[in-house]
């Protein structure tokens, strides 16, 4: 399984895709969303059915784009298509976001049976 | 005589501008690693003609060290520039400049060398001979300053190199050689000199041509945008109509490059109802727009089918109907690459029997009585994407209107404007804001939340497009 990283830019996270861990942090705003994170499902569709072992998948995002909102989903659905017992889902938000606890029960609402944890942090991110 | 005081300019402009600072794209230096035959030549093969020509004229030895010296030169410089070609382009162009570096260090081996020989070709070897060297440095030269022209370092360093070393060789030769040596010398820097200038001038053309060519590109794809611009301000709504309907009201509107996808719609339905909406289409810009032109068509349909009683003017039936109309338009009833759809609300007023009606997606409706505010949540699904189902109700509520009361419905905007400080505008910053205005007359109050807004961002970009509208119906 080849890792996936993808370095942050001022308008897309940094997007770490391996065999323990997942983890999107910072920003999401690029210009065409699609095509930024067309390999992202991609990596995600092939390798996640391989996984024999513990995950975590972290998502540390500060400020998203609508379009990325729905991009969000679509990831979700291809974690909860491959869902296992071995999978630790972990939603960061900033204390002082205003939208952070409900962007977070937005997904946590609609994947129940993912049991995505909220953080809330000082600083998401390092 | 002008054109030699054109290449001392330029050459003085070039030492001052770059000596100590390598200023190369990674174009240039990829096409500097891949011209070798200058290389070769220049390390390989013309010191073993060198040897074969000069072996009779100078001790056998010391020519055999300085053809192995220039040799491992070779070498290294081959080492160095095979490393470099297989960088992958979209490689840190830190590395590029490492290995830059290195080059031009092994070009300077290679050129001291050269020059280092002029010291026992003047010693011990006749005028033909000095001439023949001559020659053959002023052919390496030239042919280098074609090839390596983009990277006049590597051209610079070569020649003074030479020039020097030479300069130095000729303090041990006797004056009878002298002048003729330095008559030499004087042509070969001259010509060599003339030829990097001419490069220099070329570079600096092409830079020039390049800059030209982008900013036409850019004046072209402007007044493209600026026409589309005038397109979208054409099915904007005629503001007068609220004023049958609203004591006072504002609505500010900014897209955040010159076309957006930020727009809403007034629509008088009766003499005595009116509906408004505020919508936020996914994205900014020149797809945003589009997405504005889906949502006129759309609202021009629910007029008419409003008129022909088909539909009621109910907020919240017309969001669902939105979601469905798009969602059908834009093929997404499965999921499908252009997700598109908007965050928004719908405002319906009737004046004679002073009910008004809200629903929402993802957009709060605020209230002001009496210097409180209200806040009534909208649903938490936006309208039209793939994710959302396609028969999505949209929670509708009513909202009573006193005397004073006022309206603020807001897009995300400029709640998620960026500040000079690195943070956003946010909820928080906004209600306060609108608090504080509130018994401003609105046109009052419109330019107060601009002048707020420029200063909250200072010297950033504005993030997205910005609606904010403020109505006080009574």
């Amino acid at each position: 399984m080849r890792d996936l990283i993808i370095k942050e830019t001022d308008n897309s996270p940094e997007i770490t895709l391996s065999a323990t861990l997942i983890e999107f942090c910072g920003n999401s705003y690029p210009e065409n969303t699609f095509t930024f994170y067309e390999p992202v499902l991609e990596w995600l569709q092939t390798n996640l059915p391989k996984l024999n072992n513990h995950i975590t998948i972290n998502f540390k995002m500060e400020y998203f784009n609508s379009a990325t909102t729905q991009i969000l989903f679509d990831i979700l659905d291809i974690i909860c298509e491959h869902k296992q017992e071995k999978m630790t889902i972990n939603w960061y938000y900033k204390a002082d976001n205003e939208n952070g606890l409900e962007d977070y029960e937005d997904y946590a609402d609609e994947f129940p049976n993912l049991n995505i944890q909220a953080i809330a942090l000082e600083k998401v991110m390092p | 005589m002008n054109s030699c005081f054109l290449s001392i300019s330029c050459i003085y402009q070039f030492i001052k501008n770059n000596i100590f600072t390598l200023h190369y794209t990674k174009e240039q230096m990829r096409l500097l690693f891949s011209a070798k035959s200058g290389m070769i030549a220049s390390g390989f093969v013309f010191p073993i003609i060198i040897f074969f020509i000069y072996k009779g004229q100078i001790d056998f030895h010391l020519l055999a060290i300085w053809v192995i010296l220039q040799m491992a030169t070779f070498f290294l410089r081959w080492y160095i520039n095979h490393k470099a070609e297989m960088l992958p382009p979209k490689e840190d162009i830190a590395l590029y400049y490492k290995y830059l570096k290195w080059y031009l260090f092994t070009v300077f081996i290679n050129s001291f060398l050269w020059g280092l020989l002029s010291l026992p070709i003047f010693m011990y070897t006749s005028e033909t001979y000095i001439l023949f060297y001559f020659i053959l440095l002023c052919g390496m030269a030239s042919a280098s300053v074609a090839t390596l022209g983009m990277i006049l370092h590597a051209v610079y360093i070569f020649v003074i190199s030479i020039i020097l070393t030479t300069i130095i060789a000729l303090v041990f030769i006797g004056s009878t050689k002298l002048y003729f040596v330095m008559g030499i010398m004087f042509l070969f820097y001259l010509i060599i000199m003339l030829l990097a200038s001419y490069k220099m001038y070329e570079t600096m053309r092409k830079n020039i041509q390049q800059k030209y060519e982008i900013e036409k590109s850019h004046n072209l794809i402007n007044d493209s945008i600026n026409y589309a611009a005038l397109i979208q301000s054409s099915i904007l709504p005629d503001e007068n109509i609220l004023r049958n309907f609203c004591l006072d009201s504002f609505v500010y509107w900014k897209p955040k490059d010159t076309v957006g996808g930020d727009i809403y719609f007034i629509r008088q339905i009766t003499p005595d109802e009116v509906i408004i909406m505020i919508i936020d289409g996914a994205g900014h810009g020149v797809p945003g727009a589009f997405l504005t032109m889906l949502f006129k068509a759309i609202e021009e349909r629910i007029a008419a089918e409003i008129k022909s009683g088909i539909l009621t003017p109910d907020p919240g039936e017309l969001l669902s109907y939105f979601n469905k109309s798009i969602k059908i338009m834009l093929r997404q009833e499965k999921r499908s690459s252009s997700n598109a759809g908007f965050d928004g609300a719908i405002l319906y007023y009737n004046k004679k029997t002073n009910q008004c009606k809200f629903a929402g997606a993802k957009t709060p409706l605020y209230i002001i009585n009496d210097g409180k505010m209200e806040v009534i949540k909208s649903d938490r699904k936006s309208v039209g994407f793939s994710r959302t189902k396609l028969e999505q109700t949209y929670t509708q509520h009513e909202v009573s209107i006193k005397k004073g009361t006022k309206l603020y419905i807001t897009t995300d905007g400029i709640l998620d404007q960026e500040g000079k400080d690195g943070d956003r505008f946010g909820k928080k910053r906004f209600e306060k804001l609108i608090l504080d205005i509130c018994d401003k007359p609105f046109n009052e109050q419109s330019s107060v939340i601009q002048k707020q807004l420029s200063k909250f961002e200072g010297t950033c970009q504005q993030s997205d497009d910005i609606t904010i509208t403020g109505f006080e119906f009574c």
